[in-house]
């Protein structure tokens, strides 16, 4: 579990770093993020 | 048959080595310096994890979603699994264990975001999500993603589901002489009453269990404390001393090094708060939030809950007692510890022990149910429910060395 989990960490960081900065530090924390996708075949 | 417990036993020492022990920690502090030491927030963080909102998608409130976690995360690691490492590290270790968990913040926090970010919502109308969405949707790489998830619902009937039964039975039948086929069975209807409503049911639950275990756990240790009070301030010189400097053989203890402080300290941190693991982020992508910041930031208390409060009280209470000195270990050593005070210590510990290790089947059903309905569909989830209320059956009755191994070995 943790190895690919780590993986996926490392890798997308900056994605991280994006919302945190976007919703975070600049004081947005009551921004909506857009709705989750529907998957109508799970 | 003892081939395999063999092999299983040396792949869990391997995978658990230290290359894994530095990826995680190297990875809590690498997050914690990309996000400026998101520690900061940590009151701001607390907060929001008591605010009752129910803006935004999800199925439960953000602190449903945070006591969920919390409630498998909390287990007989905080407990015996402290005392373990203090038994090989030296009161050092408590400092080591309290540092890691401080770190393993930001990697908490970085895993719900993600989470949140890539979850979906499945034709129930419930929300999916966890690192096996963020392999795939994330870094569309969905057979890292489908690994994840194999690993998952494996994992969660060992560590999650059939030791912790056994833990339950065990100690039940050692303490109250109660045969663990009737252990067994009283946690099985327990738990199916609970897990069969899904994930609402086991959030309401969880919301009522986890507060109150925590505050009567920490309040127990603050009451032990307060009674050798006159022995705190040279505890704490001791933990901090020892840290840096090592502990010479005293007593029954053999000694331990100051690597062996950090390396025990830092592995009892990395194993009790999950941080990395990949399990928490599951039941953060089920919260009622507006984004994956907000839930992120409560997510990210489990850490500081688990391991810098409930994991250095119980480090507290086993140095203080000086039964460390002795060479006792493990279990051994928090009996003598909690027994040091008549009857409120047992109470305590027995009391603590059986409503985390109770609490972590709840947390981990859901963890191994949404791995599994990644794999297979919805169709699986009321036949993974049942599977996991017999598995708590089986795993009451039965020796599990083997299971121990094998969990490890997923758990990597």
């Amino acid at each position: 579990m943790a190895i690919p989990n780590l993986i996926s960490l490392i890798a997308l960081n900056g994605v991280i770093v994006a919302e945190t900065r976007r919703y975070l530090w600049s004081n947005n924390l009551d921004e909506a993020a857009p709705p989750a996708t529907e998957l109508a075949g799970v | 048959m003892q081939e395999f417990e063999k092999f299983v036993g040396q792949l869990s020492d391997f995978v658990w080595g230290p290359p894994l022990l530095i990826l995680l920690l190297g990875t809590h502090i690498f997050l914690t310096f990309r996000l400026r030491f998101i520690q900061r927030y940590l009151g701001k963080a607390i907060k929001l994890s008591v605010q009752r909102s129910h803006e935004g998608q999800g199925d439960v409130s953000q602190f449903g979603a945070l006591t969920t976690a919390l409630a498998a995360t909390i287990g007989t690691g905080n407990i015996v699994g402290v005392a373990t490492a203090i038994a090989a590290g030296g009161p050092g270790a408590v400092l080591w264990m309290w540092l890691t968990g401080a770190f393993g913040i930001a990697t908490k926090y970085s895993e719900a975001v993600l989470s949140v970010k890539y979850r979906v919502k499945t034709k129930t109308g419930l929300m999916a999500g966890g690192p096996m969405y963020v392999l795939e949707r994330g870094m569309k790489q969905k057979w890292l993603g489908v690994i994840f998830a194999i690993l998952t619902a494996i994992s969660a009937f060992g560590i999650g589901n059939m030791v912790q039964a056994n833990s339950i039975s065990s100690m039940v039948n050692e303490t109250f002489h109660i045969a663990p086929w009737i252990t067994g069975v009283a946690m099985a209807v327990l738990t199916a009453f609970v897990i069969l409503g899904g994930i609402k049911s086991i959030a309401k639950v969880c919301e009522a269990l986890v507060p109150f275990m925590a505050i009567f756990y920490v309040g127990g240790c603050s009451i032990l404390l307060i009674m050798n009070a006159s022995g705190i301030p040279a505890t704490l010189q001791l933990i901090f001393q020892d840290a840096f400097t090592g502990q010479a053989m005293i007593g029954g203890f053999a000694g331990a090094t100051m690597k062996e402080a950090i390396r025990y300290g830092v592995a009892r941190g990395l194993f009790s708060n999950e941080s990395g693991l990949g399990s928490a982020p599951i039941v953060a992508a089920a919260a009622q939030t507006k984004n994956p910041v907000r839930q992120a930031l409560v997510s990210s208390t489990g850490t500081f809950w688990d391991t810098v409060v409930v994991c250095a009280m119980t480090g507290l209470v086993l140095v203080n007692s000086g039964e460390w000195a002795k060479g006792l270990k493990g279990a051994a050593l928090t009996k003598a510890a909690f027994s040091d005070i008549h009857i409120i210590g047992p109470i305590i510990l027995t009391t603590g022990l059986l409503t985390f290790v109770f609490s972590t089947i709840l947390g981990w059903s859901y963890y191994g149910e949404k791995a599994a309905e990644y794999l297979l569909g919805t169709k699986v989830i009321t036949p993974y429910r049942c599977l996991w209320v017999v598995a708590v059956l089986i795993g009451s009755v039965l020796s599990l060395p083997t299971v121990w191994s094998l969990a490890d070995v997923t758990n990597a």
